[in-house]
């Protein structure tokens, strides 16, 4: 059961494997993409009626349990990447690089919670993966290649995995160093693996924002893996990758 | 109620402001190089990609993915940003989209296209040996393009979606 939707600027995919009626297996998707329809609503900056743009606009808003949650798990990612994730970093709030995975990952955790073990979800390529895949093994992620469109540079593989991929290699595209305010520059594509999709995201998002001294950063990090390809064209990854054979 | 969101964010740009005045420039202090982190490729000996060679440009000859079984293929229209044309395809089953592929991206800057022939050359083995590896799905940024939006909207429109 396979389907794809439009979501958050960008396309999401849910799949959910060998899950007894297809009934429920559906209304299992339904559920998941309720929850990113959920999240976009109440934290998109490109709503004025989300909950973050209304607070951008300076109404009077009692934070939701939700937005709550984001701000401090944002507050938390911002110590820990040294202020390079920095939700404010444009001076008006904008989550978005934490929130787009937590909501693959809030949607991933209900449908695992349902009893569906084997699935995955994907936002714009935030990946959550559990189980196995539809043919019968771990879940194989493709890292995609910063250079070569349509090419991936590694395989992952993995029964309970979150991937996440920042990279500057959309024209036009920049991940700005906040402590500059002007691109930054070194690496072209920051992978980074673990369990919780919404810090790996940040966590990629920060790196990438580091530049080079993002490489030493990244092995610094406890309990996630990492791949990095440099604006030079070297691929680097972390001895705990969990790379396909 | 109002106040209790201003002490949420004033707290947040008075902490961001006393760590940054603590830390200062030197906020890394890490080691230049730290061995967890592998060199795994490429290496210099790679062939070098013939010169004039134009690179990854995206090329508008490229077969389109097939559609699913039994699915029924839209393309977008091209979408111009300034830095040139965006073009996705949709694939319908049942009424409802079951994969969205751009078959048009702008290339890179300039600079990277003269990199990335020097990284395809260097990385090639890699990534055909990943090719062959029936990847599942894939990770990467997300296309933040507004012109990705109004290619897959027209396409959600040609397919009666939208």
């Amino acid at each position: 059961m396979r389907r794809v939707e439009t979501v958050m600027g960008t396309t999401a995919t849910v799949e959910i494997v060998d899950f007894g009626p297809p009934d429920r297996a559906a209304e299992l998707a339904d559920e998941a993409f309720a929850i990113l329809h959920e999240v976009d609503a109440r934290f998109s900056t490109y709503r004025a009626d989300s909950e973050v743009s209304r607070v951008n606009a300076g109404e009077p808003v009692d934070p939701s349990p939700s937005l709550r949650e984001v701000l401090a798990r944002c507050t938390a990612l911002w110590r820990q990447t040294n202020g390079y994730f920095d939700a404010y970093a444009t001076g008006r709030l904008d989550p978005s690089g934490f929130v787009k995975g937590w909501a693959v990952q809030v949607a991933s955790d209900r449908l695992l919670a349902a009893g569906a073990v084997n699935h995955c979800v994907d936002a714009g390529g935030d990946v959550r993966v559990r189980g196995h895949s539809s043919h019968g093994r771990p879940w194989r992620v493709g890292i995609r290649h910063p250079f070569e469109r349509n090419a991936v540079c590694c395989v992952v593989a993995g029964t309970d995995l979150a991937v996440a991929t920042s990279g500057v290699y959309e024209r036009g595209h920049h991940v700005l160093d906040p402590f500059t305010g002007a691109p930054a520059r070194g690496l072209r594509s920051v992978t980074v693996v673990g369990t919780d999709l919404g810090e790996a995201d940040a966590l990629a998002t920060a790196a990438l924002a580091m530049g080079e001294a993002g490489i030493a950063w990244l092995s610094t990090l406890e309990g996630y893996a990492s791949a990095v390809v440099t604006d030079d064209g070297r691929f680097l990854c972390s001895q705990n990758l969990p790379l396909a054979e | 109620m109002r106040r209790v969101l201003i002490a949420v964010a004033g707290l947040f740009a008075t902490t961001a402001l006393l760590v940054a005045l603590k830390s200062g420039p030197g906020v890394m202090r890490l080691p230049d190089q730290v061995p967890v982190i592998q060199r795994v490729a490429p290496s210099p000996s790679g062939e070098p990609t013939p010169s004039g060679e134009p690179g990854p440009e995206p090329d508008p000859a490229d077969p389109p993915p097939s559609p699913g079984p039994g699915g029924n293929t839209y393309i977008g229209d091209s979408a111009y940003t300034e830095f040139g044309y965006v073009t996705v395809q949709i694939t319908v089953e049942d009424g409802r989209i079951v994969d969205v592929v751009a078959l048009e991206m702008p290339a890179d800057e300039a600079r990277s296209v003269a990199l990335s022939a020097r990284v395809a050359s260097v990385m090639r083995e890699r990534v055909l040996a990943a090719q062959s590896a029936n990847v599942d799905l894939v990770s990467g940024a997300t296309w933040t393009s507004e012109a990705y939006r109004q290619s897959v909207r027209s396409a959600l429109v040609k397919a009666g979606l939208a």
